[in-house]
């Protein structure tokens, strides 16, 4: 009875818990302003831009842009079991898929590392940004490939 | 004016005797002209160049109007008041003068200026309240497309970019105070160039930006004498820029003081950098950049003073480290760059590094650990000395090994590796530390 009461005591449950929350493998939010970019180094701080990574063994990576996402892979290599995620235009701070995310790639897209890439979850919403800004549409496939 | 002289006398002697002093006749008459000519020239270009005087309750009550009626090389003045700016474009070479610091507000609406010709002039002016955009970067006063800029006096206050320079080539921005309200992810950058060239930055002060000063394929500026302060991101960053120079600049308590990436040819000579502290803080950023020179500067309390990747052929002479956790990071992917003749004194590390090879040169600078001797007094210690300390090496494999930082344990391995170098990099030798501190 003693035992019992001592292992249903909240300091116990809350250990409990957090081992079984700190084992998932989730992609976390960016930390804007505190996170630096595992290709350039640099604080990552615009939120429309930030790009991140799942690695298979659950560690995250951040990117300050899409660009730095697609170098670090080129070098590196795709693994299995990696998730990509980039920060939609529209929407700053959310980050999509970037294997399902569209991309538009133009001059007047100023992002971090001169990569002129913004992202966005629907085609819908990069032909809207597209008749402001210009630009050319693609997809993961056809940025990786470039 | 000799000459104009004897031609009055020779009038004088003998009005219009011979051909030759009809012929001086003839020029005198032309000189009176010429000069007549010119003195109308003078006082029509003084007409020319007009002043415009905006003043609430007169027939020029804004700066709309006024612009309205000026023409190429003309000058308004602003009285001071208080004005509203919303993207006010000035396509025509004009100077806009503030008496006093009129304040010329936005209403945090969008730009409050946007130049679009060249030769123009911004002078003391107080700028307020530029607008937040999420898709188009807004700034206090934009230029596009110019050239012979003169931004000068200013003082912009909650502005999302400060100025902001696309596609400029030559002017000056001189003795602004740029001082950003926004938070870290809506600010933008104090002074933000694109695509240009031949810009001199010079007696700036900008706190509460993104980036204090902001480079992207800019070349052949100089910045100096700036004040880059408390900004969030860094005090000056590069990408993509070079061939230029900053001199006699300050960076203190930036997020991270300089960054330099992607870039070659710069010249970095005489700054401080200060205070710049936090987890991934460095006062000099250096990624990706080559040929270039770091002279006479001083590194004072930093995370880390230094930090260098993937960067060649870089010359730092000179500079003093003092009291920073870290002076000088090192990455094994650095070639052919060299140390020579500066201060470490007071860090907790001097150098650290990655790797096992390290293809860098050092050479007779002060390091306050050195314990050799000088018996031959040629000021140049007799040993060796290796700045990457064993310990530094164990916290590279294991971060968690800071925890023994200042411990017994520590500085025992520290000493026994000195006295038996066995574990250390062969080729990160200083073989000439000098004994003094060097001025």
């Amino acid at each position: 009875m003693k035992f019992r009461r001592c292992l249903f005591q909240p300091f116990y449950i809350s250990i409990v818990i957090l081992i079984f929350v700190s084992c998932k493998k989730e992609m976390r939010p960016i930390e804007y302003g505190k996170d630096n970019c595992e290709q350039c180094r640099m604080t990552v701080m615009n939120p429309q831009f930030g790009a991140g990574m799942l690695t298979a063994k659950g560690k995250v990576f951040a990117f300050d842009a899409g660009e730095c996402l697609v170098r670090y892979l080129k070098s590196k290599g795709i693994k299995e079991n990696e998730e990509y995620y980039v920060s939609d235009y529209l929407a700053p701070g959310t980050l999509i898929h970037a294997t399902e995310a569209v991309f538009l790639h133009g001059d007047s897209i100023q992002s971090p590392m001169g990569g002129n890439l913004a992202a966005f979850n629907s085609r819908e919403s990069a032909l809207s940004v597209q008749q402001d800004l210009g630009g050319t549409i693609m997809d993961w496939n056809n940025l990786f490939n470039k | 004016m000799n000459s104009l002289f004897s031609l009055f006398c020779l009038s004088k002697d003998s009005p219009g005797r011979s051909p030759i002093n009809r012929y001086w006749n003839r020029v005198k008459e032309n000189v009176g002209l010429l000069v007549m000519l010119c003195f109308i020239f003078i006082v029509v270009s003084d007409v020319f160049a007009k002043e415009i005087l905006v003043k609430p309750g007169t027939m020029v009550s804004t700066i709309q109007e006024a612009l309205k009626r000026a023409e190429n090389g003309d000058i308004i003045r602003l009285t001071k008041s208080t004005y509203f700016a919303k993207d006010l474009v000035i396509d025509k070479s004009i100077s806009l003068v503030g008496i006093d610091y009129p304040v010329v507000d936005g209403q945090m609406k969008s730009n409050l200026f946007i130049i679009k010709a060249s030769n123009v002039s911004i002078r003391g002016l107080i700028l307020k309240n530029s607008g937040v955009s999420s898709i188009k970067d807004k700034a206090g006063i934009r230029v596009e497309n110019a050239s012979q800029i003169q931004i000068i006096d200013n003082r912009l206050i909650n502005t999302c970019f400060g100025i902001y320079l696309a596609k400029v080539k030559g002017g000056i921005i001189q003795g602004n105070t740029i001082q950003g309200m926004h938070s870290i992810v809506q600010s933008g950058n104090g002074i933000h160039l694109w695509y240009s060239s031949n810009i001199l930055i010079f007696n700036n002060k900008v706190q509460g930006q993104r980036d204090g000063i902001y480079f992207e394929f800019a070349t052949h500026c100089k910045i100096s004498h700036n004040v880059c302060e408390k900004n969030h991101r860094y005090g000056l960053h590069f990408m993509f820029s070079n061939n230029d120079e900053y001199t006699f600049n300050t960076f203190r308590n930036n997020g991270c003081g300089v960054a330099v990436m992607y870039t070659k040819h710069i010249l970095m000579k005489y700054n401080r950098f200060e205070k710049n502290w936090g987890s991934s803080s460095y006062g000099l950023l250096l990624k990706d950049i080559s040929k270039s020179t770091i002279s006479n500067n001083i590194f004072s309390t930093n995370s880390s003073g230094i930090f260098m990747e993937g960067t060649n052929e870089v010359k730092a002479e000179g500079n003093h480290f003092l009291n920073n956790g870290l002076a000088v990071r090192l990455l094994a992917n650095c070639e052919k760059n060299t140390f020579q003749f500066n201060n470490f004194i007071g860090n907790t590390f001097d150098f650290t590094t990655n790797g096992t090879e390290n293809l860098n040169y050092l050479h007779g600078n002060y390091w306050d650990k050195y314990s050799g001797y000088d018996l031959n007094r040629d000021t140049k210690g007799d040993l060796p000395y290796r700045p990457v300390s064993l310990y530094s090496q164990i916290i590279e494999r294991l971060p968690s090994a800071v925890f023994l930082l200042r411990s017994f344990l520590a500085e025992l391995m520290d000493k026994a590796e000195r006295a038996l170098p066995s574990l250390t990099y062969k080729n990160l030798i200083d073989q000439e530390p000098s004994m003094h501190i060097i001025r």
